[in-house]
């Protein structure tokens, strides 16, 4: 019975993240061992998975809740939360005063400096980044999809995201239509998808990612002509860089 | 003496907020960045709005379990950038069939969440639900203590003031008591089940 609570208690501690690490090894091995405690360690996660998910619905209707209660701010830019209402500082006192000017004073400084260095760094990346985003711009023209987005894939369930994929395609938002069709190419085990995904990738100048598309569809389809015609384009890109 | 220091500026001056002051720091939270998330996914991801208010109050309590679990502890980026991230990945979960599809769709993100990684979806998935649902029904101090200990990751010695014990021998046999009535009720239904 001891023996039990105490496995208890250690499940409970490496579940809970509160083992050393020279535990956490100890504890895995002896799951990995004994059936017993692998019982028990599955029963209890299933406890504690079911304990999180019930908190989790607690806290979401509390939120659900503020959702009316609560006077949303129309623009949360300008409107800070109440605990930054500067009028709760003590004003009577004269060091408080000083000593909040000198610390602004002080972080006005560190900022200035912070930020001179930060637009030296901005000036340089952007000046790098306009080039290479010129350069795709000159080069990339948009491969019209001929590929048949409708929910002919019927039953399967991935047809809605294939389209919208391809529609963001097709009105040019690459940055968007991209990590969608990486998604169908897997999902659907659709490898046109992925020779979209690459060209979306440099439409919107990820050129890295899309290059490691172009080798995963060639290697599939070696000499396929639109692939092959995007590399060159990008070995191109790449040399203009050099 | 120096003045009290403003509000949270930095995603870790709001970890630390929210984990000391609770509900009311995920509140202004909430309220500071509701409209302009909402607009966001509505413009971006293509969603209408009541799935982008589903999309950001499921963001905003997955972020809480985050700062309360310590996995944002050392959280360099705003707590904005960190909010929206979450945002950005439960609207692509939206598309996912077993939310899109699912009438509940604030239920089924974070039950997609607890489950993503689950080896036998099915199983866990019936299992989680029946723990919640008998756990609902049990009565206090069972589901305070097993929410503080097992959700907040409060110590026991923290949990037994909460719950009016002078001992916390007596919170940690009552835990004890508790998960164990906890489980007898879930097997009960388990047998049912496998039957």
């Amino acid at each position: 019975m001891i023996r039990k609570k105490h496995t208890l208690d250690q499940i409970d501690a490496f579940l809970l993240n509160r083992l050393s690490a020279s535990k956490i090894t100890s504890f895995q091995n002896e799951l990995e061992r004994n059936d017993q405690i692998r019982t028990l360690f599955v029963e209890r996660k299933h406890l504690m998975e079911g304990i999180r998910y019930h908190s989790l619905l607690n806290l979401l209707d509390d939120v659900e809740k503020w959702d009316t209660e609560i006077p949303v701010e129309s623009n949360p830019e300008q409107n800070q939360p109440a605990s930054n209402d500067h009028s709760s500082y003590p004003d009577s006192s004269e060091i408080a005063q000083k000593s909040r000017q000198w610390k602004l004073l002080r972080r006005s400084v560190v900022a200035g400096i912070a930020a001179s260095v930060t637009l030296i760094f901005l000036i340089s990346f952007f000046q790098a980044n306009t080039r290479k985003e010129k350069l795709v711009t000159a080069y990339f023209e948009h491969y019209p999809s001929n590929v048949s987005a409708t929910r002919s894939i019927a039953p399967g369930e991935y047809s809605v995201l294939k389209e919208r994929a391809y529609n963001l395609y097709n009105i040019g938002e690459y940055e968007l239509a991209a990590p969608l069709l990486e998604e169908v190419a897997q999902l659907e085990n659709d490898e046109v998808s992925i020779l979209f995904a690459a060209i979306s990738y440099i439409g919107s100048g990820e050129i890295e990612k899309a290059k490691s598309l172009l080798t995963q569809y060639l290697s599939d389809h070696p000499g396929d002509p639109i692939a092959v015609k995007y590399q060159q384009m990008i070995f191109s890109i790449e040399e203009q860089l050099k | 003496m120096l003045p009290h220091a403003p509000g949270p500026t930095t995603g870790y001056d709001w970890v630390i907020r929210i984990r000391n002051q609770g509900d009311s720091a995920l509140k202004d939270l909430y309220s500071l960045y509701r409209n302009e998330c909402i607009d966001w996914l509505q413009k971006h991801y293509d969603l209408n709005e009541d799935n982008a208010k589903d999309t950001f109050q499921v963001s905003i309590v997955l972020l809480y379990e985050n700062v309360i679990h310590g996995k944002i502890d050392g959280l360099s980026s705003s707590i904005k950038s960190y909010l929206f991230g979450i945002a950005k990945n439960k609207a692509r979960d939206l598309i996912k069939s077993e939310v899109r599809l699912s009438k509940n769709k604030k239920h089924a993100l974070i039950r997609y969440e607890l489950l993503k990684d689950a080896e036998d979806k099915e199983k866990n998935e019936v299992m989680i639900e029946k723990v919640r649902s008998t756990l609902s029904e049990m009565t206090d101090p069972c589901k305070t203590i097993l929410e503080l200990f097992y959700f907040k990751r409060m110590k026991l010695q923290d949990i037994a003031p909460v719950v009016g014990h002078r001992h916390v021998n007596t919170t940690k046999s009552k835990k004890h008591k508790c998960l164990k009535k906890l489980q007898k009720l879930v097997d009960n239904y388990k047998a049912q089940w496998i039957d």
